[in-house]
């Protein structure tokens, strides 16, 4: 119960210094950024409380959300101002997005979670309409019927089951780790219906329709919370439906891979279709959804093996689509467009933005020392080991990844277009210049994908492929500052940044 | 002791009848002196065992709304051009409707009730005078339906205790007849009667019809409609509630048969999916407020069904969270639609948009009630269909649990959508093309102000869970924990919805 108390205490007092800080957000910019930061950054300190049982899956969740929320209050506070031309108080949307996202990682009881759960939905609900008010409300209509409902209908389900097997009372009060008392079988009705309302909520086919129509029309710093964090939520359902509960390992399996697959397939096929970069995105955004459940749904073959890629996956996902995400608010505050045809220029008015472009890139294709290349080595080395128990799954994933791996570099090399494709296309007027809050977002943001590589090496693969990782990590650094020296030494800087030779 | 009680009760009368001559001022707390008087009343009888926990809950419940609904209503007469005594007949209105429900004998219940009946069927016709909309026969559908079927009802349980208690014991009639009139429910529920069906059935049918399930239902869309507003807040909010609260009395003094249960669970369903579909359809605010009492009256008696069918008592609390929530939320929507009466002059939700610039507290206060109506965190909807939900599918192996799940997942999907075709009237912006039909009147601050205070019954009511306090502890300070939180962002809500 003292465990609890310290979890209230810190949930109140950061409610209330995030009120304070958004009171006073345009005032005294410096005070308010340094105290949101402050609020993001303590919930560390939770970690260090002994007894609210932290094991690594909330422990990675919350150093993604942690450093996500650092990189999005920064950027969208230039975001809104530059919009605005005044900060609060939407700005508090946003920040309590973040500060609830934190809550429902840390909380411990099952009513707990599913109440918080609901919250943070209803959060999310604000933050679609952040910007364009009620003309999003059809937007809403969808999101709200079809993700938020059935991903309730599971948790009214998993607290359906936690009753009918330890009685009433005790499962109003039980913590969600204890729920492993429940040694019954589940199933396969049951586990069917408690996978699914988690699979739409994941955007898995055939509930995936409204993630498109909500990440585009969400502001960007909001889509970076919907695809960076809250996408991560029915995964961490999933993974704790998984270890918790005794269910029906087959129709879990088998559910999620097949539609991990087709969700895969479905969503980078279409990222090739689209010329709206945001929509590429959450089509990609989509596609990883299905990598996720994949993922999920090899848990049974190898638990430890598959959680810590599977981490390694949340995580890279997580940073590198927040930093997209943030970086196309930048395009559409430098542009006012988001069509790939109509930019191109991009690298001309904003040298810096392209800089940590080519990071985004980087980590994108999986390039060491990104962690990109960490999630995905690992992943494709592993699906190797398969191949002896599995041969037909094995074939089926390395297809599937494959097809993925070669549309990420198609539509990460269109993303980089936006920057240095022909001069065809001339700003439609001149640019706003970026906040300095921005730029540091911008370059926090690429520099994490850096240096989150060796935790995550060690944190998460301690026994599987550390050397490798190691070396490909050294030299990729090697290889990046000797690029960044050798560019500043020696290339002269021209007026205009060209391709292919023609100068205009 | 008796008269102690006897006293707070009149001078709680003598405190809302007297405020009506007063200022503005004097009224307001005049007023709020003399409900809380008559709160305190009901407490002291539940502390010294004069009334259950049944008659606390809803005593005290209806208290509240009352209060709100009179403090409201005085602007809303002055604005809305009805004659001067609607006030005081408002508060006549509530003060029997609250004493009836606080009553300990079934006496009370009957007089109080009956003076409520007839008090709430003036209003109706002082509604049918004055307002444009509405069915001209209200009042007499009221009068005939609803108060005389009531009155069978009550008759028939005394009827049925002289009835079994002369054949069992060798006592006058006038002896029998006191007992039966002046004995507490406490003491009344102790055993239960054995009655033959008809008579269980003609009590049941006064209950039905206050709740106005089909095929008696059509009298309460005219008079909800046609009532001044705060007075539909209060036929709708309280005085259907007594539906359930009449059926759960017979509960305790009949072993109602389970083939009375199945007729009920037909009744409901079908008034559940004809007054949701109805909802849908609707153009008059009030007349979709109306068809959604019905819903949930409803799901109120579905509850019940299940409470009665399988005698558990973990879903008693629920059962009557469900009302409490019914009454909270409905209440609020009714005051809502008063404040767009007297801002628009009329209530045809498909013309009103952008309500949240005008009257932004009204909008908070509407939207927790929405969120109650359709089910979400931390309000009392959301517990009541939570644990509906969750209690039905642990004892889904029985048919009628089956049945009951199925159309709470129907009666969930038809909330949502008449949540959804309501809260438009807030958000959005009123197109220029209808700008020029009518002309906007400013309305008082402290009604809005109101309506949002009434809302917050929706997320308080679940204190009625402290009941039973070791089992949903954790469940309520988690509750209680996360409303200022909702409150905060449906602030914001407000905010980002002006964005137009």
């Amino acid at each position: 119960m003292n465990v609890d108390i310290y979890r209230y205490v810190y949930y109140t007092l950061s409610i209330i210094t995030l009120l304070i800080a958004n009171n006073i957000i345009d005032r005294k910019p410096h005070i308010s950024r340094i105290l949101r930061l402050i609020v993001s950054a303590s919930s560390v300190s939770l970690l260090l409380i002994p007894g609210l049982g932290f094991d690594l899956v909330s422990s990675i969740l919350l150093l993604l959300s942690i450093l996500g929320s650092l990189t999005i209050t920064l950027h969208s506070e230039g975001y809104l101002k530059i919009l605005f031309g005044k900060v609060s108080p939407l700005h508090l949307i946003i920040d309590l997005s973040l500060l609830l996202f934190i809550v429902f990682l840390t909380t411990r009881r099952l009513i707990e979670f599913i109440i918080t759960w609901i919250i943070v939905e209803i959060a999310s609900t604000l933050l679609i309409m952040l910007e364009r008010g009620y003309r999003n409300f059809n937007v809403v209509t969808k999101y709200l019927i079809v993700c938020v409902t059935a991903g309730d209908i599971s948790l009214f389900i998993l607290l359906a089951i936690s009753i009918t097997h330890l009685g009433f009372e005790k499962a109003m009060a039980i913590d969600l780790f204890e729920l492993t008392q429940i040694s019954n079988q589940i199933d396969s009705l049951t586990t069917f219906l408690l996978v699914i309302g988690f699979t739409a909520k994941l955007a898995l086919i055939p509930l995936h329709f409204w993630l498109i129509d909500t990440y585009v029309n969400t502001p960007s710093p909001g889509t970076a919370i919907f695809s960076g964090l809250l996408s991560k939520m029915s995964v961490y359902a999933l993974i704790r439906i998984f270890q918790l509960l005794n269910i029906d390992y087959a129709v879990y399996s088998t559910l999620l891979l097949t539609q991990g697959v087709l969700t895969t397939i479905y969503g980078f096929f279409s990222t090739a279709l689209h010329s709206d970069i945001k929509k590429v995105m959450s089509y990609s955004s989509m596609g990883y959804c299905g990598v996720f459940a994949i993922l999920l749904s090899l848990l049974p073959v190898n638990r430890e093996l598959f959680l810590k890629i599977l981490l390694a996956y949340i995580l890279y996902h997580g940073l590198i689509k927040i930093h997209l995400f943030l970086n196309i608010s930048s395009i559409e505050l430098l542009t006012n467009t988001r069509d790939i045809y109509r930019l191109g220029y991009l690298a001309q008015i904003s040298p810096r933005i392209y800089d940590y472009s080519i990071i985004a890139f980087l980590t994108l294709i999986g390039i060491p020392p990104t962690i990109g290349f960490l999630a995905k080595y690992t992943f494709f080395t592993t699906i190797f080991t398969l191949l002896n128990n599995h041969p037909l799954k094995t074939v089926l994933l390395l297809i599937t990844m494959g097809l993925a791996s070669v549309f990420t570099i198609i539509y990460s090399v269109k993303y980089l277009s936006i920057y240095t494709s022909m001069f065809k296309s001339k700003p439609m007027r001149t640019a706003i210049e970026l906040l300095d809050v921005q730029y540091c977002s911008e370059y926090l943001s690429s520099i994490l994908v850096i240096i989150i590589t060796p935790l995550a090496i060690f944190l998460i693969l301690d026994y599987f492929a550390v050397l490798i990782n190691i070396i490909a990590y050294l030299i990729g650094i090697i290889v990046l500052v000797s690029t960044i020296w050798l560019k500043n030494r020696f290339i002269k800087k021209e007026k205009e940044i060209w391709l292919g030779g023609i100068e205009f | 002791m008796n008269i102690l009680f006897y006293t707070f009760l009149a001078v709680s009368l003598l405190f809302l009848t007297t405020s009506n001559r007063l200022d503005k001022k004097g009224y307001y707390v005049l007023k709020t002196i003399g409900y809380i008087v008559l709160a305190l009343s009901i407490i002291y009888s539940y502390f010294f065992k004069q009334i259950d926990e049944l008659s606390l809950v809803f005593g005290l419940s209806a208290t509240y709304i009352s209060l709100l609904t009179s403090l409201y209503s005085r602007e809303y007469v002055i604005k809305k051009g009805f004659p001067k005594y609607t006030v005081l007949l408002i508060d006549l209105f509530t003060y029997t409707m609250i004493v009836s429900y606080a009553s300990p004998n079934i006496i009370g219940l009957a007089i109080a009730w009956s003076i409520a009946e007839i008090i709430g069927c003036e209003l109706v016709s002082i509604g049918v005078k004055h307002s444009l909309e509405g069915y001209t026969k209200a009042s007499t559908l009221f009068l005939f339906l609803s108060t005389f079927t009531f009155e069978l009802s009550v008759f028939t349980i005394i009827y049925t205790y002289l009835y079994s208690y002369t054949t069992s014991l060798t006592t006058t009639f006038l002896d029998i007849l006191n007992r039966v009139l002046f004995t507490s429910f406490r003491e009344l529920s102790l055993d239960k009667l054995i009655a033959p069906d008809y008579l269980i059935i003609l009590s049941t049918i006064g209950f039905i019809v206050k709740s106005a399930q089909i095929p008696l239902h059509f009298w309460l869309v005219s008079a909800h409609t046609s009532a001044p507003s705060p007075a539909s807040a209060l036929l709708s909010g309280i005085t259907t509630s007594m539906g359930v609260y009449g059926l759960l009395r017979l509960n305790t003094i009949f072993e109602i048969p389970v083939t009375i249960l199945y007729t009920l669970l037909t009744i409901s369903i079908v008034s559940i999916i004809y007054s949701g579909l109805q909802a849908i359809i609707q153009r008059d605010g009030k007349q979709l407020l109306a068809y959604s009492t019905i819903l949930g009256n409803g799901f109120s008696i579905i509850l019940f069904i299940y409470y009665s069918y399988l005698k558990s008592i973990e879903i008693y609390p629920i059962l009557l969270v469900t009302v409490l929530s019914h009454m909270g939320y409905k209440s609020t929507l009714f005051l809502d639609i008063g404040l767009v009466e007297e801002i628009f002059g009329f209530r045809f939700i498909h013309r009103i948009r952008g309500l949240n610039n005008i009257i932004p507290y009204s909008t908070i206060g509407s939207v927790i009630a929405i969120l109650s109506l359709i089910g979400i965190p931390p309000t009392t909807g959301f517990t009541s269909k939570l644990f509906t939900i969750v209690f039905t599918i642990r004892d889904i192996r029985e048919p009628i649990v089956f049945t009951i799940l199925l159309t709470t997942i129907t009666y969930m999907v038809l909330t949502i959508k008449i949540g959804f075709n309501y809260i438009k009237i807030h958000f959005g912006s009123l197109g220029n093309n209808y700008r020029f039909l009518f002309e906007m009147k400013s309305i008082e601050d402290l009604q809005q102000k109101i309506v949002f205070l009434n809302s917050l019954s929706n997320i308080f009511f679940t204190l009625v869970l402290l009941l039973e306090m070791n089992i949903y502890g954790l469940f309520i300070i988690t509750i209680l924990a996360l409303s200022p939180l909702l409150i905060l962002l449906l602030y914001l809500l407000t905010i980002v919805m002006r964005r137009e």
